[in-house]
């Protein structure tokens, strides 16, 4: 399984999307997640500890739009359940909560 | 005041300021001498050009940083919590940037829209300070947009709306009460309904610390939460809210502040642990 460290992309997790600032969830989600998904056939490990912090924006473009994007959902869950997040666990939980969401979205 | 005079400065480059504290200054000295260093501190003698007054450091005093910007940028935040005391935990640094960065994309993203025309201040701007007082720690963002009160009704549904009006037992018929509704917004945009959700994520500063007190000032409303553990004491012109247990106050004003300035305060103690 492939880790991907957030770091690599920014240690400041920035705002929703690219025209708001830099490092967005949009762009992350564009440049790292759908590309190493691809790679590796969703077998990620998306280490979220090391960055200043996360603004939920941020966390709900960058995974809840995989599903938003066309990503099968129970690909997206899996990388929800194989994030580490040492420092916050709770945004494991945030994570799957707005993934869950943009899934019932979709579905409904 | 600070994102008033740049502003204006912005637009007449060749406007002058003076500063003055009259009467004020003799009557009391250390108050004068606070509110000077005060303004030295954020900039405010240099953006209007002046020599700041020379005076000795008091104690006690609050040790403010400021910048401003027009994109939602991280590192910036970052740079302002970085100067925070060391005691100050990790967990709880990343917290306050969560509130930070998205009060920073609320003013970029909403608070200026292309639609306002000569009414807009057309640059996004904001302004960031973080101050340090004996015990506690203050956060405040400002833009010079149009509003809550103005943006709120034209981002979200109006049943969605209407769900929160009954919720928080409001009509939302002022200023104060439509911000009030703002911090429960999870989601906005009309049409596009997995957008928001910062505004919960700047109401939540209240939950994760139990002692903070969050203003939320637009236009010619504020609203006030306070955490659990927060007396419940705040200045006087201010209304409970009903049925909030003395957490929640409201206040209308006569003029309006013409942007929002989100402000919140939370003790050392709460950011130690």
């Amino acid at each position: 399984m492939k880790k991907i460290f957030v770091t690599d992309f920014s240690e400041f997790p920035g705002p929703r999307y690219i025209n708001l600032g830099p490092d967005s969830g949009e762009l992350f989600r564009k440049t790292v997640l759908l590309r190493e998904i691809e790679k590796n056939n969703g077998e990620l490990a998306v280490v979220l500890d090391g960055a200043f912090g996360y603004g939920s924006s941020f966390l709900d473009e960058a995974f809840g739009g995989l599903i938003r994007d066309g990503v099968p959902k129970e690909i997206v869950l899996k990388i929800c359940e194989n994030l580490v997040s040492e420092e916050d666990p709770s945004l494991k939980l945030e994570i799957t909560q707005w993934v869950r969401d943009a899934i019932a979205h979709k579905e409904s | 005041m600070l994102a008033e005079v740049s502003y204006l400065l912005k637009l007449h480059p060749n406007l002058s300021f003076g500063c003055s504290f009259g009467k004020r200054r003799t009557r009391n000295k250390k108050s004068s001498t606070e509110i000077e260093q005060i303004l030295q501190k954020i900039g405010f003698f240099s953006a209007i050009g002046r020599p700041a007054p020379t005076s000795m450091p008091l104690e006690g005093v609050a040790v403010w940083e400021q910048l401003s910007g027009s994109l939602a940028d991280g590192s910036l935040a970052a740079s302002l919590l970085n100067n925070l005391p060391n005691s100050i935990s990790k967990r709880s640094k990343a917290h306050l940037y969560k509130g930070a960065i998205e009060a920073m994309a609320n003013s970029v993203d909403h608070a200026y829209p292309v639609e306002a025309g000569d009414n807009s201040n057309a640059e996004n701007r904001w302004w960031m300070l973080v101050g340090k007082k004996q015990n506690s720690i203050t956060q405040i963002v400002c833009d010079l947009g149009v509003g809550i009160p103005v943006t709120l009704p034209k981002k979200h549904e109006e049943g969605t709306l209407t769900k929160i009006f009954r919720k928080i037992g409001v009509l939302g018929s002022c200023d104060a009460e439509l911000i009030h509704a703002s911090t429960f917004i999870k989601r906005s945009r009309t049409n596009l309904p997995y957008r928001g959700k910062g505004a919960a994520d700047i109401r939540s500063i209240t939950e994760h610390f139990p002692s903070a007190l969050l203003s939320i000032r637009s236009n010619r409303g504020c609203y006030v939460v306070a955490g659990l553990a927060h007396p419940g004491k705040i200045r006087d012109g201010y209304e409970e809210i009903q049925g909030t247990k003395g957490r929640e106050w409201s206040a209308s004003y006569n003029g309006s502040i013409h942007g929002t300035m989100i402000e919140w305060t939370v003790s050392l103690k709460d950011l130690e642990a």
